[in-house]
């Protein structure tokens, strides 16, 4: 009984929790040792880092953007460009992504936040299918419908330890892992930030929020490119894990993903995309199903969340945590 | 010759634009009746054109009887979708984009139905009636009169019965004031569902009369919610007669644009002329 109440102050603890979680995600792959398991393990780090900027937007600012997937798929094309056709060096792609996806989403973002609702969410669908159709139309620089292949791996060379190339899902997950990780802590603590607060109040009541002189505009437009910059950090990294691009990448395949991400983990949440990601990728390779198959299970999924459960599990998890295994007294 | 050519692709743009302004009208009328967007309606045009095109083509269905099968079927496949996914949304603190994201996963679901079923390939559609009239130095295919006639006739109908009918008065009630429709004991419930049904049958009619012009696939929704969208909101959202006005422009620019400019961009155009209309004209041209 002791033990059991010591350990129960030891779940309760966020400093013990935490680290805990990370420390088995560290040492995870040393146990799974299967190359596919981890391959699948970096697909879903990348996808809830894309879900988790995805969820900026849908989450923090309560309207649905239909075109995010744009900034997955130019983080992953800016790489390949600039890595195959220009021969600069992967990692100089990375801040050149985060760049590009920050002007781009600020331009999309002036037009597109003017508006709510349906308005919102259509014209950033435009917006999306625009460079879509610009990309693949655009034969000599992106290569059309076939893509970019050959990206070079990434490399760490630090003087007196070997060189390390990333060029294989185990190195890759550590990788990604970190990616996700300083994704989550640096969003964790803007949202903390007044910035955070400001956001939140505008999406409880907009109204109200304004007058007490909040600049709606101003702080979507900041959520928006945030949102779109994390994102096409999710898309340097799937370029460079899958070591080509194709027009899929900016497709609406990743909007529907991201959604049903968002929507099943939980909007509104860090943890939710995260959760999301881990099911959008393990359901389907669990299942064994055709692409077809898994699409219809994902439609009556999507549906079934949105009348049932809208806020997702994350928060219900969460819930049943505090109330089972950390309960206070 | 210039003036020639530019004439017969308005023309052919024209008969575009009547399955843009039924498709559209469907979409608008939903909009105005329910306030929610049906994102699963590219997906009806689709099943539309997909399912009179293989009652016909496989099973060697008569043109009429075909059509009259798949408008039925897809009314109540309409009816369906707003009992089920529709309807227990309207509530939610967020009704629109709750039912945005719900008719999202009935459009995965639909799509990859009809790709279970249909595979990735097209499926064949003959017209019965070869050739055309002669409209001065060019021609018009027969199939494309029909898609101009019936459209002409099923959207009068629809103003018809819109105006004049108890029915069409009960659905204009519900649009105009929620609360003051029950008050005089309207069902909401299933003036929505018949709106939705309406609105699921214009757009498989849309697919039906454009099967034998563009070849059914299961991609063909994708496109045509786009083109309905641009056509709705630069309309302004819930107005039938913007919907019917700007289908047509849309149709004849469209297809002057691809012909003389480019094909492959003809829907970046499409995107171009929605976002210039919602930064001049932010409720569209023929505000509600």
């Amino acid at each position: 009984m002791r033990t059991l109440s010591k350990m129960r102050t030891l779940l309760q603890n966020r400093w013990f929790t935490m680290p805990a979680f990370c420390a088995l995600l560290i040492v995870a792959p040393l146990i799974l040792r299967s190359e596919y398991v981890i391959h699948c393990l970096v697909l879903t780090f990348i996808l809830a880092i894309f879900a988790l900027g995805y969820d900026l937007v849908v989450g923090r600012t309560g309207q649905v953007s239909l075109g995010h997937q744009a900034f997955f798929g130019v983080g992953a094309y800016v790489t390949a460009v600039l890595a195959v056709r220009l021969q600069l060096s992967p990692w100089l792609c990375l801040p050149a992504c985060l760049i590009f996806a920050l002007i781009l989403s600020v331009v999309i973002g002036y037009i597109s936040l003017r508006m709510r609702g349906a308005f919102f969410a259509i014209v950033t669908l435009a917006f999306a299918m625009m460079i879509w159709l610009f990309v693949k139309g655009w034969r000599g620089v992106t290569g059309g419908e076939f893509g970019i292949v050959g990206i070079p791996p990434l490399t760490i060379s630090i003087p007196l330890l070997p060189r390390i190339t990333f060029d294989s899902p185990f190195s890759f997950y550590y990788l990604t892992l970190a990616f996700l990780l300083l994704s989550i802590y640096c969003l964790s603590r803007v949202l903390d930030s007044r910035l955070g607060r400001a956001v939140a109040a505008l999406r409880e009541n907009e109204e109200r929020a304004s007058t007490l002189g909040i600049n709606a505009l101003r702080y979507y437009i900041v959520v928006f490119a945030l949102g779109g910059m994390v994102s096409s950090l999710a898309g340097f990294a799937y370029a460079a894990y899958m070591a080509s691009v194709t027009p899929i990448v900016l497709s609406v395949n990743y909007m529907i993903k991201g959604l049903i991400m968002i929507i099943v983990g939980g909007s509104g949440t860090l943890g939710g995309p995260l959760l999301g990601a881990f099911i959008v990728v393990l359901i389907p390779e669990l299942l064994r199903a055709t692409q077809e198959l898994q699409l219809i299970f994902f439609g009556v999924v999507l549906v079934v969340f949105v009348i049932l459960m809208p806020q997702g599990i994350y928060p219900s998890l969460v819930r049943l945590w505090k109330r089972k295994i950390t309960p206070r007294r | 010759m210039e003036v020639t050519v530019f004439a017969q692709q308005a023309l052919c743009g024209l008969t575009n634009g009547m399955a843009y302004a039924m498709f559209a009208i469907g979409l608008t009328l939903i909009f105005g009746v329910m306030g929610t967007l049906n994102i699963a309606h590219g997906e009806i045009y689709m099943l539309g054109a997909l399912a009179f095109s293989s009652f016909v083509t496989y099973l060697g269905i008569n043109y009429l009887l075909a059509a009259l099968i798949t408008l039925a079927l897809l009314g109540v496949a309409g009816i369906a979708i707003s009992r089920i996914a529709v309807l227990p949304l309207l509530n939610s603190p967020n009704p629109l984009l709750s039912v945005l994201l719900s008719t999202i996963g009935v459009s995965i679901f639909l799509t990859n139905i009809a790709l279970s079923i249909w595979g990735a390939s097209t499926v064949p559609l003959e017209f019965p009636l070869r050739g055309g009239i002669p409209v001065g130095a060019m021609e018009l295919s027969w199939a494309r009169i029909a898609i101009s006639g019936v459209s002409v006739v099923v959207i009068v109908t629809l103003h018809l019965f819109l105006s004049r009918t108890l029915m069409g008065r009960k659905i204009r009630a519900v649009a105009q004031n929620r609360i003051g429709a029950r008050l005089v004991g309207i069902n909401l419930d299933r003036e929505y569902s018949l709106a939705f049904g309406i609105g699921c049958a214009l757009a498989a009619l849309a697919g039906i009369l454009s099967a034998p012009v563009w070849v059914a696939s299961p991609y063909l929704g994708q496109s045509m919610i786009l083109t309905g969208f641009v056509v709705v909101i630069v309309g302004g959202l819930g107005s039938i007669r913007g919907a019917l006005v700007v289908g047509l422009l849309l149709g004849i620019l469209q297809s002057i644009f691809g012909y003389f400019l480019s094909v492959y961009y003809r829907d970046a155009f499409t995107f171009a002329v929605l976002i210039i209309t919602l930064l001049l004209k932010p409720g569209g041209l023929f505000q509600r």
